[in-house]
């Protein structure tokens, strides 16, 4: 299905992805967090070519922290764009994903 | 005028007619996931969801234990229905329960290895994208994989998930041992050797006896792919297809709805220098096909044009790299899935079917039709089980728009022709229809009783499927 190149020509590239940036994170400080992150939300989160905001980028995550947590919390539950719902984490609290947010957007405090 | 010049101009004057905006295809009448609640503890109870949004519920309990022994006491005392879950890539209802979610995500990794009969254990709970890196260290690769690396091991076994391959099995058919946990707090050690039955039943499962913490699979010394991806008229792939199967590792192909060209896949060993795959570009693809379907939809003449001249000057990639980066890739525009498995021998008129049935009477489809071969296996509740090969067609629908009536359109074709439906994927099937299919259907039953007399792990979807 490799038909970006082409299909280009027709319009901008698709809503549900994002120009990647790349960039570099320690990971959690929290061990628990730590193996959280390495479970769930790093398949797509350290991977530039998802199109999801890459963790530690922190101008890509400012604009969503400006949206407030509530509602980054309820995209997460619930999915959004390419996020599946609960960010393929099953069992997780709302504090957790809190705690995930938070270091993905590279908040002090929770890189080790 | 040029080509760019051309489609711009196009675009522009079929976006400033009268296009379909008043047409949510379905949107409206999509499942919505209940509000979270507040549970007794005063905290909110969240809503589960699948990959695609489509299967929801509000769970009392979503747990994720830390260890056997607590797997154990979730298993026997937690509230039920008990449902296993991995990454939630399924699209049939398989997960939803009023009762409690058991991911295993703690159940992970590479447990063990054994180089002389090239197997390893692996915790059930590890998703597919996390296990190359240690299988490859360790000298070992899967056989195949799907397309997707996003589910976890038993999902996948448990819904018989499968790549592409005529001579390749699908995930559970290289098992040769796995663990189950019982709902009365048994831990079950089977294999072809011990506990047969259970083995037989429990490597296609639908999470219905308990739940499994580790599988051990019969691997491939680890090697390097060569990946090739091109685009050829529609029915001249479709006249090669059989002999790109037989003489190919891997091979699938995709029919791009109003395109006269698809798409064709081969992976192959190779002993060639790496040269690896570069950015995902599928998911671009997807949203620029269904641009140009919001588009052109009133004008498929107009579609198949635009279709036609974006994919003239594709040039064929070619990526050689170790295996677990060759099989899959990242998919993520959401989608609701169907998928059946047929004798394979109707594959291809059946294909053409779908086809024609897609640009004659559904043209809100923009998704390719997936078209893959899978070598059969002896599982109870395979879907390859007695089949030399199987023929697979998967009809794939946006997420955020109603993929009823489309797989609704497509599913008879398969029923004449015994076709099985993928676990995982959307289908309409009741329990009386899949015993027709399986023969093996009441001796899965009837080893479930056995594991499960009080049915705690059958929620209410299974019920009807499983139950009494």
């Amino acid at each position: 299905m490799l038909l970006c190149a082409s299909l280009a020509l027709l319009a901008a590239c698709g809503q549900e992805s994002a120009q990647p940036a790349a960039a570099a994170i320690a990971d959690p400080a929290d061990p628990a967090l730590a193996r959280l992150y390495a479970q769930t939300c790093k398949a797509c989160h350290a991977d530039p070519g998802t199109g999801a905001p890459t963790a530690g980028d922190r101008a890509a995550w400012a604009p969503r922290l400006a949206q407030g947590m509530p509602a980054l919390i309820e995209h997460t539950v619930r999915g959004f764009k390419g996020m599946p719902p609960l960010g393929a984490c099953m069992d997780c609290s709302e504090k957790e994903f809190e705690a995930l947010i938070r270091y993905m957007a590279g908040e002090p405090g929770q890189r080790r | 005028m040029k080509r760019r010049d051309f489609l711009a101009s196009s675009l522009g004057l079929a976006a400033s007619a009268l296009l379909p905006a008043c047409d949510d295809r379905g949107a409206s009448r999509m499942p919505q996931a209940p509000e979270a609640a507040t549970g007794p503890d005063g905290a909110r109870r969240l809503p589960w969801q699948n990959w695609s949004g489509y299967q929801h519920c509000l769970p009392a309990g979503r747990v994720a234990p830390a260890s056997l022994d607590e797997l154990v006491d979730v298993v026997r005392k937690a509230p039920g229905p008990i449902r296993p879950v991995g990454a939630g890539h399924s699209f049939s209802p398989l997960v939803p329960t009023d009762g409690t979610i058991v991911s295993l995500r703690n159940f992970e990794g590479l447990l063990a290895r054994d180089a002389t009969a090239m197997t390893a254990t692996l915790g059930a709970g590890t998703r597919l994208g996390n296990l190359g890196e240690p299988l490859a260290t360790a000298g070992q690769a899967l056989f195949n994989m799907p397309d997707v690396d996003q589910q976890a091991l038993a999902g996948a076994m448990a819904t018989a998930t499968h790549g592409t391959g005529q001579k390749l099995g699908a995930m559970h058919a290289y098992l040769t041992a796995l663990t189950l946990v019982t709902p009365r707090g048994e831990v079950i050690e089977c294999s072809r050797e011990r506990r047969r039955e259970v083995f037989d039943a429990a490597r296609v499962s639908l999470g219905a006896l308990g739940v499994v913490t580790q599988v051990t699979l019969r691997n491939a010394p680890t090697h390097v792919l060569k990946r090739r991806v091109w685009l050829e008229p529609v029915d001249t792939l479709l006249e090669r297809f059989d002999e790109l199967a037989a003489r190919h590792y891997s091979f699938e192909m995709y029919l791009i709805p109003f395109c006269s060209r698809a798409v064709g896949i081969t992976i192959d060993p190779t002993t060639d220098p790496p040269r690896p795959r570069g950015a995902e570009q599928d998911n671009d693809a997807v949203m620029d096909m269904k641009r140009v379907r919001d588009w052109t939809a009133w004008w498929p003449a107009l579609r198949r044009r635009l279709m036609d001249a974006a994919t003239e000057d594709f040039e064929p990639e070619e990526a050689v790299d170790v295996w677990y980066r060759m099989f899959p890739s990242n998919r993520a525009v959401r989608f609701n899935e169907m998928e059946y498995h047929l004798p394979r021998e109707a594959l291809l008129p059946t294909v053409r079917k779908v086809l024609e049935l897609v640009e004659s009477r559904h043209p809100e489809i923009f998704f390719p039709i997936e078209v893959r071969v899978v070598k059969g296996d002896d599982a109870w509740l395979s879907p390859f089980a007695g089949h030399e090969t199987s023929g697979s067609i998967a009809v794939h629908h946006y997420h955020r728009e109603d993929p009823l009536p489309y797989f609704a359109g497509v599913e008879p074709l398969y029923h004449p022709l015994g076709g099985r439906p993928h676990w995982g994927k959307m289908h309409t099937l009741a329990a009386g229809e899949l015993a027709a299919l399986y023969p093996r259907w009441r001796d899965f039953r009837r080893v479930r009783r056995e594991l499960d007399p009080q049915g705690r792990m059958l929620s209410p979807y299974l019920k009807g499927l499983l139950g009494a």
